[in-house]
Order: structure tokens, then C-alpha cells, then sequence
């Protein structure tokens, strides 16, 4: 038989040739200029498809090891599931977490299964939430605000047999819904219709103290946290309270009053457009709060949207609550009187009393005789 | 010559070339992926990843070739790279051939 050559090498014969056979480079060079020697390579390289390398020993525990990585981390990336358990759904999302002092939102992966529905940490190996699907009474998707800006997060609250509320969150919030009640619909359970969902507490209230009371509140503020030490001043999420005693500013995320002054000692009250970030180049209306520190005066900054002109009035309101009318000097002695008071009884230090009212006394006086 | 590049003429020429390099790779890992697999060391789930994967690559691949409308130009660059190859490994290795130009140099 006569050796024949088959005339249609192609590149892909080539390589697989190549690689198939090995290549080895050994290659000692020395560039040198004018018979002197400058530069010196000494180049040893060897190319091959794996299963040759294998063959001749090469990178032998190194192909053992990566393999070996892999599987390992291929294993911990799926929550082990009990037999005959399929995962429906994977997405991202968390779970609101609390016990004690510990309050956050723990991230991780969603994975719905015909039969539960677990949070899933993978770089932990961690199953932080499960729900049997038989468990759960009802769900609930709620709009909450975000701690960011004004944006609006889907909150869903998952009620349990035990009437245990759970607040999850995902990417797309609805579709998680929706696919555990399809789920649950397809293995013949059913969840409540309308269920009633107990209320939320998100600010605390338990920094009052004794005989006071929240006068006015609303939805999340802004403070500008003063600079101190290496940190800038920068604006932090949180809640305003005004109570017959105090201005107080509750951290969302450190769980306690950061900012607090007694009413009397607020000066003024005026509002602002200003720059809230170098980022961001809208204006936004900012309430600057004056009052007296330390026999000096210091300004706290809010912003809370549009709720900045509610806080004004509420401000207002109770700073100049008890003087609400127009203050007049006293044309006699000169001393500072509300309007209504100096024109009806006259001056209270001086006893001046206005010609109306003088006019009113006699008269009054000659009736009476 | 004048070098004439307009959107169309760069999409063919250039992306033809990359996709016709990354075809010619992938042929050459394919290769590569049936020797593994006949040599015995994977395991049966390796094997399975591993086939997944190239098809998933095959699939990609083909996709982009229909989005962009450069399958022809793929095949002709292929085409043109194959035929380098031959012409030179042709000259390299064919005593036929050696002797033939010989012949005509008037050696």
C-alpha cells in the first residue's frame, strides 16, 4: 500500500497536530552588538494538548488539584437538597434578620424548590432561611422606603402557619412571588385570600423621656452628621422626632439618638436650596435648624424632600407656639408685650393703657354708676 | 491602494477574522476535549460539564454569526487560512512538489 497524502491540511489539522504530537522550543540566544554579547535569552517551552502533557508526566498534580478545586467548589455552590427536591428558582435577595440588637437585611441567594424555599449564603455554606412551602399562610409584596434617596423597595412578608411574619426581599420581588404561588398552586396548596398584616414599627420611640411625647414625626430625614475625627461631615439616613421637649434625630442604622437639643434652645428655623452631594447636581431644600450651644450658635442641617415645609411649620409651631401673635413695644416704657395683651389690659410692668381702652374703662365705669 | 473602510466592510473583514480565529480555537479544543475524554481521567460528570460547555460555545458562536450576517465571510477567511496552511505545509513536506519546482528552475 502506497503512503498517500491527503492534499486538504486545513489550520485546525494543524494545531490539532501540534498539540496532539507536542512542541518543544529550547532555544539559547545571545544578541550581542560589536562581538560583545548584551542581551542573553534562554528560552525552554513546551506546548501540548493536555493529554499529551499527561502522558509524558507534565503538570500531572497540577490537572489532579485543579480539578479537584472545582468540584469542591461546584458542591458548595448549591444548598444540599433533600432526595427528589428540584430548584425552580434562583435569584438574588435577603431576609430581614433580627434578634436582640442584631437588626439587618441578610443577602444571599433565593432558591425555590418544589418543596421549600431557602436563602442560601454560598460563600458560608450557610442555609440562613428556609420555609417549607406547606408552611406558608400567606404573602404579602409591600412598598417600604429604601434607605436610598426616595426609591421605594418591595418588601415581601411571608406569613407563616404560625402567623410569623418574615420580610424578604429579592431583584424582582414579584416574580418571586408569583412563582411560589405557582408552585404552590401546582402542588394543591392554597394561601390565605386578604391576609391582615400586623403593623411595622420602623423608628423606635423608646429614647422619650419622662412626661415626653412625640409631637410630630415623619417619613425618613436626612441629618448631616457633623465631622468628627477623620470622617467628613456627610448626610446620614434616619428619622426626625419632635416631642414637646426635644428636637431629636434617631440613626437608622446605629440605633440611637445622635442628635437631640431641648425645644427652648432653637433660635431659628429656615430652609434652604442647597447641593446635597458633588455627585448629584439637583438642589434640594434643605432645613437648617439654628440654636443655642455653649453660649454659641449651632446649625443642624435636614432634608427630607418634600417633607422639609411640613417640618418648618411644625418647627414653628412649637417655638413660637405660646407667642404666636405679633409682639409690640410698650409706647411708655418701652418693654416687649404681646399685642393683644398690651392693647386690652395695658402695660403689665408700667401700667401704661391705650386711649381706647381708657375710653372703654370710663365708660364702662359711668354705665356702672 | 487606497484603503477603503466603510461600517459594513470593517464588520466583515474584522469580525470575520476574530470569529474565524475563535472558530478555528474552538475547533482545535473540541479536538482536544474527545482525546480527554478518551484517555479515561475525567470523571462522568467532568465529561458531562465539559461537553455542555463546548456546546454552549458552539451555540454562541453560531448566534453571533447569524446576528451580525458574517457567516460567509467567516467561511471565506477559513477558507483562505486553510489553504496558507496547505500551500505552505505542502511545501515543506512534498517530495513531489520539491522536485517539480525543481524541474522548472532547471535544476
Amino acid at each position: 500500500m502506497e503512503p498517500s497524502r491527503d492534499t486538504h491540511a486545513t489550520l485546525v489539522d494543524l494545531l490539532d497536530r501540534i498539540l496532539d504530537k507536542g512542541l518543544v522550543i529550547n532555544a539559547d540566544i545571545i544578541i550581542s552588538v560589536a562581538g560583545i554579547p548584551l542581551i542573553g535569552v534562554n528560552l525552554r517551552a513546551a506546548l501540548a494538548g493536555m493529554e499529551t502533557m499527561l502522558k509524558y508526566g507534565v503538570m500531572q498534580a497540577w490537572d489532579e488539584k485543579s480539578r479537584a478545586w472545582e468540584r469542591e467548589y461546584r458542591k458548595k455552590n448549591v444548598p444540599s437538597l433533600v432526595e427528589g427536591e428540584e430548584i425552580v428558582l434562583k435569584m438574588y435577595g435577603s431576609y430581614y434578620y433580627s434578634k436582640g440588637i442584631y437588626n439587618a437585611w441578610r443577602p444571599g441567594y433565593f432558591y425555590l424548590t418544589n418543596k421549600r424555599l431557602i436563602l442560601y449564603r454560598q460563600d458560608f455554606d450557610e442555609i440562613t432561611f428556609q420555609m417549607p412551602l406547606e408552611e406558608i399562610k400567606a404573602l404579602v409584596i409591600r412598598e417600604e422606603a429604601h434607605f436610598v434617596k426616595e426609591k421605594k423597595k418591595q418588601v415581601l412578608y411571608l406569613i407563616d402557619k404560625q402567623d410569623r411574619v418574615y420580610r424578604l426581599s429579592a431583584v424582582e420581588t414579584n416574580q418571586l412571588k408569583d412563582t411560589i404561588v405557582q408552585n404552590l398552586t401546582a402542588s394543591g396548596l392554597s394561601l390565605e385570600k386578604s391576609p391582615v398584616l400586623p403593623e411595622f414599627e420602623e423608628g423606635p420611640i423608646d429614647f422619650l423621656i419622662e412626661g415626653e411625647e412625640v409631637t410630630h414625626r415623619g417619613e425618613k430625614v436626612w441629618y448631616l452628621v457633623p465631622a468628627s475625627g477623620i470622617q467628613q461631615e456627610t448626610w446620614r439616613p434616619g428619622h426626625l422626632y419632635l416631642t414637646n421637649k426635644r428636637l431629636c434625630w434617631w440613626y437608622d442604622f446605629e440605633r440611637k439618638l445622635v442628635f437631640d437639643v431641648p425645644v427652648n434652645r432653637i433660635v431659628s428655623v429656615n430652609t434652604e436650596m442647597r447641593k446635597l452631594s458633588g455627585l448629584d447636581s439637583k438642589r434640594e431644600k434643605v432645613l437648617d435648624v439654628a440654636y443655642k450651644f455653649n453660649s454659641t450658635k449651632a446649625i443642624a442641617s435636614f432634608s427630607g424632600g418634600r417633607q422639609v415645609d411640613e417640618w418648618v411649620e411644625a418647627l414653628n409651631r412649637t417655638i413660637y407656639g405660646k407667642i404666636d401673635e405679633e409682639t409690640e413695644t410698650c409706647p411708655q416704657c418701652g418693654g416687649l408685650a404681646p399685642a393683644k395683651e398690651l392693647l386690652e389690659q395695658g402695660c403689665s410692668s408700667c401700667g401704661w393703657v391705650s386711649h381706647r381702652l381708657k375710653n372703654k374703662i370710663n365708660k364702662s365705669a359711668l354705665l356702672a354708676e | 491602494m487606497p484603503i477603503d473602510i466603510d461600517e459594513d466592510n470593517l464588520k466583515h473583514g474584522l469580525l470575520g477574522l476574530v470569529i474565524a480565529l475563535v472558530e478555528v480555537i474552538k475547533d482545535a479544543l473540541n479536538l482536544q476535549a474527545m482525546k480527554r475524554m478518551e484517555g479515561g481521567s475525567l470523571t462522568e460528570e467532568e465529561m458531562e460539564r465539559l461537553g455542555e460547555a463546548l456546546q454552549d460555545l458552539d451555540i454562541a458562536i453560531e448566534e453571533i454569526k447569524k446576528e451580525q450576517g458574517i457567516t460567509e465571510s467567516v467561511k471565506s477567511v477559513r477558507d483562505g487560512l486553510d489553504s496558507i496552511v496547505d500551500d505552505v505545509l505542502d511545501k515543506m513536506i512534498n517530495p513531489e512538489r520539491w522536485r517539480k519546482e525543481a524541474e522548472e528552475k532547471g535544476i
